[in-house]
């Protein structure tokens, strides 16, 4: 019998250990690659603590990379959030509307998702042929993230890390 | 029966009224009746993200509706795909025993 709990708590851990990371070294000093990988995995790993509570399996859940945006959209509907945000599900799901693209620029960091673009693991081909690497590449993402639904998208992350016991289980 | 004496079937067409109001992009909510007391939900919408998989989130029961909830959310592709066994239901999850909410159905 697999314990469920057990292997949501694991994803959870190791989520926030990527989280932690990516708050230690979210610093211009580091390349940005390094900061939106541990970013992206953090991201991706939060959501599938939830997808692993029960009836998915554990091999489609390590394979699968889209999972973040999902579960932002998903989370909305979270009563005990709307509760701690004091709003409505209207009012949460055109306040989340806002922060969704930026959701899913992180989520497409993932290699298999990038579709043989910019990603922050492994190099790749532009348009005119040249070969690209990550630690060179400026991402804009970097940028976005600094916007005001930037910072309210990352503030929400951290909120999901921090209370994520109370949320969610 | 439920923990508060109100059939299960209440607290998902409560579910199902709110979740119509206030997303209108929101096409229709697929409720597959689960042995277990949970309520899992498959919702189509368009806004969502093509991933071809069904995958649902897990959410803790709270006062107004004492059942956890497993919801999933499907692009109406996706969702034509799950009924041509194309793409698969989270383990332990049939159409077999379903109940399907248009919009056009449901007074908002």
């Amino acid at each position: 019998m697999i314990d469920l709990r057990a292997w949501q708590l694991a994803f959870l851990k190791q989520a926030r250990s990527d989280w932690e990371t990516y708050q230690r070294i979210d610093d211009p000093a580091w390349p940005t690659c390094h900061r939106l990988h541990f970013l992206q995995m953090a991201t991706e790993k939060l959501a599938k603590a939830l997808l692993v509570a029960d009836d998915v399996s554990l091999d489609k859940i390590t394979h699968t990379h889209a999972a973040f945006v999902k579960f932002m959209r998903v989370a909305r509907k979270n009563h005990n959030l709307q509760k701690e945000l004091g709003m409505t599900y209207s009012q949460i799901i055109v306040h989340f509307n806002r922060l969704l693209p930026i959701a899913r620029e992180i989520e497409i960091l993932a290699p298999t998702l990038a579709q043989a673009g910019p990603n922050p693991e492994y190099p790749w081909l532009d348009n005119t042929g040249e070969i690209l690497v990550p630690v060179d590449y400026s991402f804009p993402l970097i940028k976005l993230l600094q916007s005001p639904p930037g910072t309210q998208l990352l503030r929400y992350i951290r909120r999901f890390f921090v209370a994520f016991e109370k949320l969610f289980l | 029966m439920s923990q508060n004496h109100q059939p299960i079937e209440t607290f998902v067409e409560k579910l199902v009224h709110e979740y119509f109001e206030a997303d209108e992009h929101l096409e229709k909510i697929i409720w597959i009746k689960s042995p277990k007391p949970e309520i899992r939900l498959i919702e189509v919408n368009a806004q969502t993200i093509t991933t071809n998989d069904v995958f649902a989130f897990y959410f803790p029961p709270f006062d107004e509706i004492p059942y956890a909830m497993k919801i999933a959310e499907v692009t109406p592709d996706e969702w034509q795909k799950v009924l041509q066994n194309e793409i698969p239901l989270p383990m332990g999850w049939s159409l077999e025993d379903r109940q399907e909410f248009s919009r056009e159905l449901v007074a908002v």
